[in-house]
């Protein structure tokens, strides 16, 4: 570029006044706030029929109480939960049932779903409990319910010595995710 | 004449312009007699400073939701909006928080929670009571039914420079919205200030 055209450039520059921009519409940058809500899953079991079974009459040999309705309702993240697992267990292992003469542990009271597993199986006895049902979960079956019999059997066939009495324990039921 | 040799004039004619305007007035007083007076017009151009920031609350969560309720971010968002003005030029200074996208302003899976569900208020400012994202924005800032203005403040000159801080509380409505599969949901508020 020219000297001339510089210096032209130069004259113009001081006498043709800049343009005063008007403010209206200026914005800042941007800043944001990230929110999050969770919703926490939850899983219930409830007993339809009440929470008492009773036998009356016990005799040396396998002993059923009425199946006891159970029903377990869920509504989980399938993407944080595998399984919903229904589990039984005794507080005190040694005397899960317990009578002013004697005791029935919980390795003489056994279980099982009806529909379930063929054939009874034991509580304990390391903590008296015993799985009742493993339920996977998927995107499907998030939400759902499930009721089921829950059979209980007192074997007193390596307890024939049992003294006479009334026996009473209680069986917690508890459903879990994993 | 040819084209050249006009491009070769044309510096010449700008500086004898030049040598005109700004040069005529001190010839004129070498013979001792005043020339009319020329003008230099000057101007400086100061561009107005508007900024946003968030010294605290730029996360906000619900920590256990509650289907059909209204259910409260914890915490409150501190916003701090400074501003250099030229009151001659600016009306208002006017903030803004807004959902890029109003009909997903929170999602989570296949679920997608609309702007016009999330509540928000600024005790010092516009909403003094909890309202919805469902407003316009303003100019370039906000988006069309997913917006808030959280606070309009004239311009004068008074406060051509001037600050203020602003707490913004915000609500997710669930009351008569489909019931959430458990899981985590998510969104990001966009904040923005804007002269008018």
């Amino acid at each position: 570029m020219s000297r001339a055209s510089i210096l032209a450039a130069l004259g113009l520059a001081l006498c043709v006044p800049a343009p005063l921009s008007a403010q209206i519409g200026l914005a800042s940058s941007p800043q944001s706030v990230r929110l999050s809500a969770s919703k926490q899953g939850w899983v219930s079991i409830s007993l339809p029929a009440g929470g008492s079974a009773s036998l009356s009459g016990l005799v040396s040999g396998p002993n059923d109480f009425p199946a006891v309705p159970v029903a377990t309702s869920w509504n989980v993240d399938p993407g944080q939960t595998a399984t919903v697992t229904l589990l039984a267990h005794f507080a005190a292992p040694g005397q899960a049932l317990a009578g002013a003469q004697g005791a029935i542990p919980a390795s003489l009271v056994h279980g099982r779903l009806t529909g379930g597993r063929p054939g009874f199986v034991p509580f304990g006895p390391a903590g008296g409990s015993l799985e009742l049902f493993t339920q996977p979960i998927a995107e499907p079956n998030a939400i759902g319910t499930r009721t089921d019999g829950l059979e209980i059997r007192i074997d007193l066939t390596t307890l024939p010595g049992l003294p006479s009495g009334t026996y009473t324990g209680t069986l917690n039921l508890v459903a879990v995710t994993q | 004449m040819t084209t050249s040799a006009r491009l070769r004039r044309a510096p010449l004619l700008l500086l004898l312009w030049v040598a005109l305007t700004l040069g005529a007035g001190t010839a004129a007083a070498q013979a001792g007699t005043p020339s009319l007076p020329r003008l230099v017009t000057l101007s400086a151009l100061r561009v107005g400073q508007l900024t946003v920031s968030l010294p605290s609350g730029t996360s906000r969560s619900i920590p256990a939701v509650t289907d059909n309720a209204v259910n409260t971010f914890t915490g409150t968002t501190t916003i701090v909006t400074q501003w250099n003005l030229n009151p001659g030029q600016t009306n208002s200074v006017n903030l803004i928080a807004y959902f890029s996208n109003p009909t997903v302003a929170m999602s989570g899976g296949a679920v997608q929670i609309p702007s016009g569900r999330i509540l928000g208020r600024v005790t010092t400012g516009l909403p003094v009571a909890f309202t919805a994202f469902t407003q316009n924005g303003i100019g370039v800032v906000g988006t069309a039914g997913g917006s808030l203005r959280l606070f309009s403040v004239n311009i004068s000159g008074a406060n051509k420079n001037s600050s203020r801080t602003d707490n913004l509380d915000l609500q997710l409505n669930l009351v008569g919205f489909p019931t959430l599969p458990p899981g985590t949901y998510s969104g990001t508020l966009n904040i923005r200030a804007i002269t008018q």
